[in-house]
């Protein structure tokens, strides 16, 4: 196979996903940044394929281009007035921002490249192996933090049950404590426009 | 694997963990279906659960009966097994202090005990885990309970910032840890920690280097060690205090033991990692110390006060590098180990009862929350105030408490594997601790109340016996170490 | 046959990592940050494939299930948060929660 196309296949989406990912952090509304998340995953996405990792190909666009992204989107449109937001940067922030990203990102770049990678000759095996294997693997080798993930999702699930709930109206006996504790906002302590 | 342990072997040794889910689940739908309205039904539960998985646990590190289990994902040795049984234990002490609070700011909800147990399960976890995406995963289970618990009070806007906070910067020094994860595993082809030991020697490349620094950042951030610290005042004082007596036991607790664990496969790469410790134990000390100093809010000076602590368990982390440096070097190196799970014993006896006589003390119908309050508390409530006395004297290392044998154990494993520097600081920031933590015993013994004796405290069942049982383990685990040391000895 | 060194993957995910760092540490708003670690997530994510398909290793490819899985659920959780906090501060614009208090 002609090594060509999948070098092209890779350097534009590099570049898809670092000028999109650079785009997410530098536009100045949410709502942008959100669809800029769009190439971003995508981009990933595509980088796994050219990886031979065909699963995680279809796996990052459902989960992350997919859920993950529509879900985000969600957020923003429940918090109403995103739209006009504007994201300002934080100035005594930004210079360690700059600092730490010009230290990680020379040390990154640095040190990963100056690994000597022994050239990789063994082929990946075909997706219907490669699958095989990582469901072997998912009920054999790793099956403790494969089992425990489910824990993880059910305390997930719980979080985001007590998070939707909506309060009930104050009990007939208001809790002791109600009218001591500091609470600037009195007036606004119910959540007002949720059904 | 053939030849291997059965998988009923590998079930029964993560048995007090099974019990806690069943607990869990049971809570869960009971809360639901089954007792709608009895809501002293899910503390009684959770406590009874609780125990069960104590006993068993206790009955299994005394019967010396830990092995790793499930195809090396876990290693229930000694240091998971006791490291379990000071999880559970913070959690039966912070499920008694619930039960008063919640009940108190009418926050019952019958979620709360659930996630607590599934919080405390995947702390467990991450204390027993051989694989570091067992760690990743234990501690992501930690921390999602954490940072809902922390929100817990919806109608508290600081409760929702604190969640806010705690959720942000707990995702980013997770993905922290991840590429840390990922960069040892790049450079060592495994992330299973008993493989790690014999093979990172051979593995020292930068992206090693890298790698074990990520770690240091996402750990350090959970176990909230200067500089990566600035969560902890703000979460510690707008979550609902009995969340943030239990966040400050579990998390604590199992951020250390999972840093015990790798640093401990991490050791014979030791001059990589050893300086950055060195000098985030300092910082921690130094820091930690001078800033609980300026601090009016109780809780926010236990919130500094207990980021001081995490710098001298970082210590007994340091202390630890020495272990491969010849024989002395190995004993100081278990003394570290056994003097940091004492130590963690001791904080987290100490914090929940302090944070537990605040509780107590909200029963009056008055949030007890600074310094102030607390002003000549001795005369209308002389049994509480007594009971602060003993936390107060433990947390600042004063002998005979639980606080001072711990701090000794870790001040004397560091003496002797040559970190003397790491001693000397401190010994000196110890006593700059005990001024801020006597100033509370001044301010409740020697000084007049300002206002009339408010009515005393309702009797509250859950908070007395969780301060009771603080206040006790703190002075017999201090006047008698030795039957804590039993237990903790086994490590090693 | 395959044509890109393992070392360009392992750089592009350090870089896209690092942007993803400078957007936690510049922006105010939460969800913006959110995305900003998605982003190094997915840096983990591609760092952890591309050092699978180098070792010819299924350990790489696992990895990605697992952070996969945590991503998801800490979107529901975060945004839940998220989305909760700014229930109860109404119309406050959510960009001055007071996220960042040294």
């Amino acid at each position: 196979m002609n090594t060509l196309p999948v070098q092209i296949a890779f350097y534009s989406l590099a570049a898809l996903t670092l000028i999109s990912a650079a785009y997410v952090v530098r536009a100045r509304s949410i709502i942008h940044a959100g669809f800029w998340l769009l190439p971003c995953f995508v981009g990933v996405a595509g980088l796994f394929a050219t990886l031979q990792a065909h699963f995680f190909f279809v796996a990052q666009l459902l989960i992350y281009a997919g859920a993950i992204l529509v879900l985000i989107l969600f957020a923003l449109m429940l918090t109403r007035d995103a739209m006009s937001l504007h994201v300002p940067l934080k100035s005594h922030l930004g210079i360690w921002a700059g600092l730490i990203s010009a230290g990680l990102g020379i040390s990154a770049s640095l040190v990963l490249a100056r690994q000597s990678w022994s050239v990789t000759t063994a082929h990946p095996a075909g997706p219907a192996r490669q699958a095989e294997a990582l469901g072997e693997a998912l009920i054999g080798l790793y099956a403790v933090p494969f089992e425990v993930a489910s824990l993880l999702l059910l305390s997930a699930l719980i979080g985001a049950v007590v998070l939707a709930k909506v309060e009930r109206a104050p009990a007939p006996e208001p809790p002791p404590l109600a009218d001591t504790l500091p609470e600037p906002e009195e007036t606004r302590k119910e959540p007002v426009g949720v059904e | 694997m053939p030849g291997s342990p059965t998988i009923w072997d590998d079930l029964t040794l993560i048995l007090p963990l099974i019990v806690l889910w069943i607990t869990s689940f049971v809570l869960l739908l009971g809360d639901v279906v089954v007792w709608k309205k009895n809501r002293d039904l899910n503390p009684i539960l959770a406590i009874v659960g609780t125990l069960i998985a104590l006993g068993i646990a206790v009955y299994q590190t005394i019967s010396l009966t830990g092995d790793k289990a499930f195809a090396r994902s876990l290693n229930m040795d000694a240091l998971a097994q006791v490291s379990m049984i000071a999880l559970l234990v913070t959690g039966l002490l912070a499920i008694l202090l619930a039960w008063t609070y919640l009940k108190n700011r009418g926050l019952e909800r019958g979620e709360y005990y659930p996630l607590m147990l599934l919080s405390v399960s995947g702390a467990a976890l991450m204390g027993a885990a051989n694989d570091l995406i067992v760690l990743f995963i234990g501690l992501e289970i930690l921390s999602f309970a954490l940072y809902v618990m922390a929100g817990f009070s919806r109608s508290d806007i600081r409760s929702e910032e604190a969640s806010i906070k705690y959720f942000l910067l707990g995702a980013f020094a997770s993905a922290f840890l991840l590429y840390g994860i990922a960069l040892v595993y790049g450079a060592t082809q495994t992330t299973q920690l008993s493989e790690l030991a014999s093979r990172v020697h051979s593995a020292q490349t930068p992206m090693l280097v890298a790698g074990i620094g990520l770690l240091i950042v996402g750990l350090g951030f959970k176990a909230a060690v200067i500089p990566f610290h600035q969560w902890t005042p703000d979460v510690y004082e707008g979550a609902p205090t009995s969340v943030t007596a239990y966040m400050a036991g579990a998390a604590k607790i199992a951020a250390f033991v999972a840093m015990l664990r790798v640093f401990d496969s991490l050791a014979p790469v030791s001059s990589v990692w050893l300086g950055a410790i060195q000098a985030l134990a300092v910082l921690t000390m130094v820091f930690g110390n001078l800033l609980a100093i300026a601090q009016t809010n109780v809780k926010r000076m236990l919130a500094y006060s207990s980021i001081a602590h995490a710098g001298y368990l970082m210590v007994a982390i340091a202390t630890l590098a020495h272990r491969l440096d010849g024989p002395r070097g190995a004993q100081a190196g278990e003394l570290a180990m056994t003097g940091s799970l004492f130590y963690l014993f001791a904080y987290t006896f100490m914090t929940l009862g302090a944070f537990g006589v605040l509780i107590y003390l909200s029963n009056r119908g008055k949030d007890y929350q600074q310094i102030e309050d607390l002003r000549g508390l001795v005369r209308h409530d002389p049994r509480t105030a007594y009971a602060m006395l003993f936390f107060m004297l433990s947390l600042g290392g004063i002998p005979p408490t639980m606080g001072f044998m711990g701090k000794w154990q870790i001040f004397y494993a560091a003496l002797s594997g040559g970190e003397i520097m790491l001693a000397i600081v401190m010994a000196l920031t110890s006593v700059m601790a005990a001024f801020y933590y006597l100033k509370i015993v001044y301010v409740m013994c020697f000084e007049e109340p300002r206002e009339a004796a408010p009515a005393p405290a309702q009797f509250s069942f859950g908070a007395s016996l969780s301060v009771l049982l603080s206040a006790a383990a703190t002075i017999l685990f201090g006047i008698m170490p030795g039957l804590l040391y039993t237990l903790t000895g086994l490590v090693r | 046959m395959l044509g890109v060194p393992t070392e360009y993957f392992l750089v592009l995910s350090g870089i896209l990592f690092t942007i993803g760092v400078i957007g936690v540490l510049i922006k105010r708003n939460p969800i913006v940050i959110f995305m900003c670690i998605e982003l190094m997530l997915n840096a983990v994510n591609l760092t952890f494939i591309a050092l699978g398909r180098h070792f010819v290793h299924v350990n790489g490819q696992m990895y990605v299930i697992f952070v996969m899985a945590v991503a998801a659920a800490e979107v529901a959780i975060g945004l839940g948060i998220i989305v909760a906090l700014f229930r109860s501060k109404e119309t406050i614009n959510i960009d001055e929660v007071n996220l960042m208090k040294y």
